[in-house]
């Protein structure tokens, strides 16, 4: 490729998100991914394509990712192993059923239908094998879930297609905006130069902001997960749980994974993490709780990825507050593969001087440096990893 | 990690080898299948899973003597052709952590033994492991990573050497491939018995290098 229009600084999910939109509008991108394609959180995540709970300031990118899920192939040439299955977050308490009919009923009057309350019997309607005690819960119909990892290499095989390059192996050690391009240096010594820049560097975005003069308050989680054995049929949609971090699915093959949010410990300068494992046992503890059924399984696989979160639990997509030529993509703490296939197209248009959308004002970079985020009175629910 | 004086060993494996490490350190700790079962290996902490619960066996010196490389792998062990490196005292270069038989390249029960003595001699006589090796070779990579779903796939066939060298060839791209054996749920799931206290994200002051 000759001298690139537009620099990506990050191989997962969003980044070639951008790569692929920009690269068909024409542009000449060059993506540089530290590892490989998904190394970190786009590989790592449970994968859920979810509506359901979402903070309001999410909702409309939400519900717009959910209609390009379900013609995913159009747009990467590959299913992502995408089934919309639904998604149901259950309540284990009269409290809880009370919370998520409020939800429900604030949703509505925004004008959202897409969550929807059931009641114990419909629950179990959905959730055979879901325990006695439940009592009701919400659920998105039209969401499910996807394949990380085969999500993330379709991405990145349809960007190459339409004329993106992706480097591997090519960790930025250093920037500099000089002459008017941005210029990235790779700890093996290359140096690659370009107009526009994009920060899709995941938890490692906080460093790319600040070598780019700006600060943004980006820490990172490692979100822990398991896998169990192949089982029978258990269930079809994936749960959550109104009270306690939980996103709990089966895969075709039958495999259960938990997660939800227990967290393990992370180094950002090695990439490696450590698993919790009393954390580990909570999550097991949870699914067994909700699911009785799984008394007899084995834990087969646990592993945790590295995601950077914001404050607000709100991802950072917008053009930087203190430099040209430069957007930022991450921090979507934990839930932001659903999301990708509108991010980044919404990025694509930044960079391509497109207006600011007001659907983008909710994650300004600089919305804790001008008085902090917008008050927010209808929060998301528990929002689960994945 | 013990405060006592003494250190606390603990010997994994119940074949030819743990026992002669047994005989030659008799105030160890022996686990060995099918009693119990160590599925989880961290600094100073033995994951073990046994009687229908889970525990945390903590140790200031490892000896592992069964066929496990990817509990040795998982502290950080070097590992090449499917084999931990250790030296002729069995010590692997992570200190306070050594290795004895099958899973160092024994190919005889003998020779297994003697590699177990050895390693139980010097750890009886305080070496563990002050000398790293130097680190050989990482294991080869595989040419792509699986994902979580396709690598529980593999985990959960019997444990043995193919199994195993294509669970360590993730380990070179990914890090620690866990557990090295399966777990019971319900059992790792009677560990705790109220939600942990939540921790906040962890921060970031880090530059560019």
């Amino acid at each position: 490729m000759t001298d690139p229009d537009i620099l990506i600084v990050g191989g997962g999910l969003h980044g070639l998100c951008a790569a692929l939109h920009l690269a068909r509008a024409g542009r000449r991108v060059r993506v540089l991914e530290a590892r490989q394609v998904g190394a970190q959180a786009s590989g790592y995540s449970a994968g859920g394509v979810r509506t359901l709970g979402r903070h309001p300031a999410e909702v409309p990118l939400a519900l717009e990712a959910i209609e390009r899920w379900h013609g995913i192939a159009d747009l990467v040439g590959d299913e992502c192993g995408f089934r919309a299955v639904g998604q149901v977050r259950v309540a284990e308490t009269e409290a809880e059923l009370a919370s998520l009919a409020a939800r429900v009923e604030r949703l509505r009057a925004a004008g959202w239908t897409h969550e929807e309350l059931v009641d114990a019997e419909m629950v179990r309607r959905l959730l055979p094998a879901v325990a006695p005690h439940v009592l009701g819960g919400i659920v998105a119909r039209r969401d499910g879930f996807a394949s990380p990892l085969r999500t993330t290499r379709a991405f990145g095989r349809a960007a190459e297609a339409a004329g993106a390059e992706i480097i591997e192996g090519a960790r930025v050690a250093a920037v500099e905006r000089r002459a008017g391009l941005w210029r990235l240096r790779t700890q093996g010594g290359e140096t690659h130069a370009a107009p526009l820049l994009l920060n899709a560097a995941g938890a490692w975005g906080g460093r790319i902001a600040r070598a780019a003069g700006e600060t943004i308050p980006l820490g990172f989680n490692a979100f822990q997960m398991l896998l169990t054995e192949a089982l029978p049929p258990l269930l079809t949609p994936v749960v959550g749980a109104a009270g306690r971090p939980l996103s709990f699915k089966q895969s075709e093959g039958g495999h259960v994974m938990i997660g939800g949010g227990h967290k393990g410990q992370a180094d950002l300068d090695t990439g490696t993490v450590r698993l919790d494992v009393p954390r580990l046992a909570y999550s097991a503890r949870t699914a067994l709780d909700l699911f009785p059924a799984l008394r007899g399984a084995r834990i087969v696989h646990a592993w945790a990825g590295i995601e950077g979160v914001m404050p607000d639990a709100l991802p950072v997509i917008g053009r930087s507050a203190v430099a040209d030529g430069l957007v930022h993509a991450f921090g979507f703490s934990g839930h932001g593969f659903a999301l990708a296939p509108v991010i980044g197209a919404r990025v694509a248009g930044l960079l391509l001087d497109g207006p600011e959308a007001p659907a983008l004002a909710a994650f300004a970079p600089d919305r804790f440096t001008l008085g902090g985020p917008a008050p927010e009175t209808h929060p998301a629910l528990l929002q689960p990893a994945g | 990690m013990s405060t006592t004086a003494t250190p606390r060993i603990v010997i994994v494996g119940g074949g030819p080898a743990g026992r002669a490490a047994l005989t030659a350190l008799p105030g160890a700790v022996l686990i060995a299948r099918p009693d119990a079962t160590a599925w989880h290996a961290e600094p100073g902490r033995l994951w073990v899973e046994g009687g229908g619960r889970v525990w945390a066996e903590p140790f200031d010196a490892l000896l592992v003597c069964a066929d496990e490389p990817l509990l040795l792998a998982a502290l950080g062990c070097a590992v090449r052709d499917g084999r931990v490196v250790a030296d002729a005292e069995g010590r692997t270069g992570v200190p306070g952590v050594s290795a004895a038989g099958c899973v160092a390249g024994a190919t005889t029960p003998e020779t297994a033994e003697r590699q177990a003595i050895a390693a139980a001699r010097a750890l009886a006589a305080g070496s563990t492991g002050p000398e790293p090796l130097v680190t050989p070779p990482a294991e080869s990579a595989a040419p792509l990573r699986l994902d979580p779903v396709a690598l529980a796939a593999l985990l959960e066939q019997p444990a043995g050497s193919e199994r195993d060298r294509t669970a360590l060839a993730q380990h070179a791209i990914l890090g620690a491939v866990v557990p090295a054996r399966p777990v019971s749920l319900a059992a790792l799931a009677d560990l705790v018995a109220t939600m942990p206290e939540a921790v906040p994200p962890q921060a970031d002051a880090g530059v560019l290098a």
